[in-house]
């Protein structure tokens, strides 16, 4: 019999990997679909940065322009990012159970590493599998889309008559509403799954930085670090000096464009602001908690305060994408605003399209961030079934269990959606201005009209309660792991 | 003269998880202030016993009646009611929540039941007072001991006078000193405020505290002793 030391074989992990339960099962489905979905994205923006001069004609002006497409494909790419943190968020889902198994295989002689490795091939097929089926589902549909998607219509269409001159012409033809009729090159769908498999792979494995999985039990280092006021006030800078970029440009006499420093001195704020937003959550999460723990003569309120209170990094870290997500729809929204007073829709109605279109954008990447929360607050709930076990046995209704989870998700959001959509506004005021002037008339009797930049508080509105909505539903829908959550089982178990 | 049925009574108590039987008919009473340990070995039924008696599982045949009123005909929140006045819970692991404080996690059941903050912790606090764990108020679970942890549970479980304990393996995880202590106080506190209790066991000296005991076995109330 083979007993030396010489390591597990890949075949035993990948059949370690496999034994699962119905939490597994769902965290191993949920990895592979947004892993999939990710790499159709991925694939989607590989196909806009591919439309040559043979390619299209498109029907939206947005795939036609090469400078608007640049604009597409960034779109795209951060809709692959939120995707990618919320891949590793699904392959988060149940864990505590799983690292519960690895401690009984660590019983049984595994090493930590080997554990590790066994969480990476499970992460790995999964994201690997829903990659693979994503790339499949792009290469076919793409020419079934195409079928479907193709119109007849006009569009303009550049001529070059000599080497100074261009015109432009109006053409009638087929006209693809998607980039559907783009070759994309075969190596690319594989860097493509490989890539985005390695990723999720490595994000996993630092999800598990924190978790020491012994041969009697499960340890979980929580940060004993208390959150500083500091990053509320990088916040509060970042916000202002984007607010007053514009006014502080003019004051002196920098022109718009005639420095890329201008541009590095935004980036820098809106990095400060994020970063001030991302680590202020977790102190205001932890200021939230006390003060209602501190008064509160309701159980649910109780709970969720104290709960806020002893893990606040645990708030900032869940509610990070979906933080960015408001501070970038505030920023759309000041933007639109902007463009709205300064073009005039009923003569050129592209811009309002295209922040129409970039808005139905913003939905996607608003829902697609409060998914992130239904992981989360669904990770909560299956993590803490024990105490919620020992509480529903000694008479607690899962009522009040409910709203305090629900409360402990959603407390934290309360101020900082609204504050984020609002900061995202005023730096998009500061940077590209409060007001407009349009210069009217002839030349000897020249006329200045002032466009004055409304402040968008209907969208700023619509936007923050529109987030909140969106994680409001979905940690309720969450909720649905409580039952499951509470079974009389979990009290005999261990932790 | 016709005497009165117990307080707690189960009759032909029958339950199964799937193909397996966990209870096969057992019939089971106690009387008001009376200490009952149920033992047997591991896998015997008796946490199953004591969860069908508590509320927290519905029997598949048979009924549990507690001063008159029979829990089948109850709903999910009428148990829970239940469990939260009338009833204690004590278990080996687990009960407590962590983020609360000490003197909070005693409070939640009072909370629950309408009182106001400084009328439950003043009560939490006079109950932790009385289990010896009156420092500890403001402290969480994790910076306790396990016998700390579990006479702050047992505070917890007697917060609302309940009429009975039922208490699963509450020093399963204690070392024999700190189980001792638990224990002890857990008898003193029914004896003194006229609380039953039901002690599920593995241990016979845990059982030694009980004034009887019922062994359970493959499902079955096979002896009383004592």
């Amino acid at each position: 019999m083979h007993t030396e030391a010489t390591g597990i074989r890949w075949a035993a992990l990948v059949w370690l990997a496999a034994r699962t339960g119905r939490t597994d099962r769902v965290r191993i489905s949920a990895t592979a679909v947004v892993s999939g979905v990710t790499t159709v994205f991925a694939l989607a923006a590989v196909a806009v940065i591919n439309i040559g001069g043979n390619d299209g004609p498109y029907s939206s002006d947005l795939l036609m322009q090469p400078g608007l497409r640049v604009g597409v494909a960034l779109g795209l790419i951060v809709f692959v990012a939120l995707l990618l943190v919320l891949t590793a968020q699904c392959a988060r889902i149940g864990a505590p159970a799983r690292d519960r198994r690895f401690a009984t295989y660590r019983l049984a002689g595994a090493t930590p590493y080997d554990v590790t490795r066994i969480a990476g091939v499970e992460t790995a097929l999964a994201s690997g599998l829903g990659a693979a089926l994503g790339a499949l589902t792009f290469l076919i549909g793409k020419p079934l889309l195409n079928g479907l998607t193709t119109e007849f219509g006009s569009y303009t269409r550049e001529r070059p008559l000599s080497r100074d001159t261009v015109v432009f012409e109006k053409v009638h033809g087929q006209l693809h509403l998607l980039p559907t009729d783009v070759h994309v090159a075969w190596w690319a769908v594989v860097v493509a799954v490989i890539g985005l498999t390695m990723i999720v792979g490595a994000v996993t494995q630092l999800a598990m930085r924190r978790v020491r999985i012994g041969p009697f039990g499960v340890a979980r280092r929580a940060s004993q670090r208390i959150p500083r006021k500091t990053p509320a006030l990088m916040f509060v800078i970042g916000t202002v000096f984007l607010a007053l970029f514009s006014p502080l440009r003019a004051a002196l006499g920098m022109e718009a464009d005639a420095s890329r420093l201008l541009v590095v001195f935004v980036v820098l704020a809106t990095v400060v602001t994020s970063v001030g937003l991302l680590w202020g959550t977790a102190a205001l999460a932890q200021m939230i908690g006390q003060w209602a723990a501190a008064r509160t003569s309701r159980a649910s309120v109780l709970i969720a305060g104290r709960r806020l209170a002893a893990s606040p990094f645990t708030a900032s870290r869940t509610n990070s994408i979906i933080l960015l997500v408001a501070l970038v729809g505030g920023f759309i929204q000041g933007l639109r605003a902007y463009l709205m007073a300064v073009t005039s829709s009923a003569q050129d109605p592209f811009y309002a399209t295209t922040m129409n279109f970039v808005n139905t954008a913003l939905g996607v990447a608003v829902v697609l961030a409060a998914v992130g929360v239904l992981v989360n607050t669904g990770e909560t709930i299956v993590t803490a079934r024990q105490t919620l076990s020992g509480l529903v046995a000694g008479g607690v209704p899962r009522g009040v269990l409910r709203r305090g989870l629900l409360l402990e998700a959603l407390l934290p959001l309360l101020p900082t959606i609204p504050l984020a959509a609002l900061a995202g506004v005023l730096a998009s005021r500061g940077v590209f201005g409060t007001e407009h002037g349009e210069s009217l008339g002839t030349v000897a009797h020249e006329r200045v009209v002032i466009h004055v930049v409304p402040i968008p508080w209907v969208q700023l509105a619509m936007l923050s309660v529109g987030t909140l909505l969106a994680a409001a539903l979905m940690a309720w829908i969450a909720l649905l792991f409580v039952n499951a959550s509470t079974d009389p089982g979990e009290l005999r178990t261990t932790a | 003269m016709q005497s009165e049925p117990p307080f707690l009574a189960a009759s032909d108590l029958t339950k199964t998880f799937g193909e397996s039987a966990a209870l096969r008919g057992v019939s089971f009473g106690a009387e008001r202030g009376e200490i009952i340990a149920v033992t047997g070995p591991s896998g015997s039924g008796k946490s199953t016993l004591l969860l069908c008696l508590s509320g927290i599982l519905l029997p598949t045949g048979g009924d549990v009646v507690f001063d008159g009123k029979a829990l089948r005909t109850m709903n999910e929140a009428a148990r829970s009611r239940l469990r939260r006045t009338e009833f204690g819970v004590l278990f080996q692991f687990g009960q407590l929540v962590p983020e609360l404080t000490a003197v909070e996690n005693v409070a939640l059941p009072l909370l629950l039941s309408g009182n106001s903050r400084r009328e439950a912790t003043t009560t939490a606090g006079a109950w932790m007072d009385r289990l010896g764990v009156g420092e500890l108020v403001a402290r969480r679970p994790t910076q306790m001991s396990g016998g700390q942890a579990q006479r702050v549970a047992l505070a917890r479980s007697l917060v609302t006078g309940p009429k009975i304990l039922f208490a699963d393996e509450p020093t399963g995880a204690l070392d024999r000193q700190s189980g001792e202590m638990v224990l002890t106080h857990m008898v003193d506190a029914a004896k003194s405020s006229g609380t039953s209790v039901v002690l599920v066991t593995h241990d016979r000296h845990v059982a030694s505290f009980a004034d009887r005991e019922v062994v359970i076995e493959d499902g079955l109330a096979t002896a009383h002793a004592h």
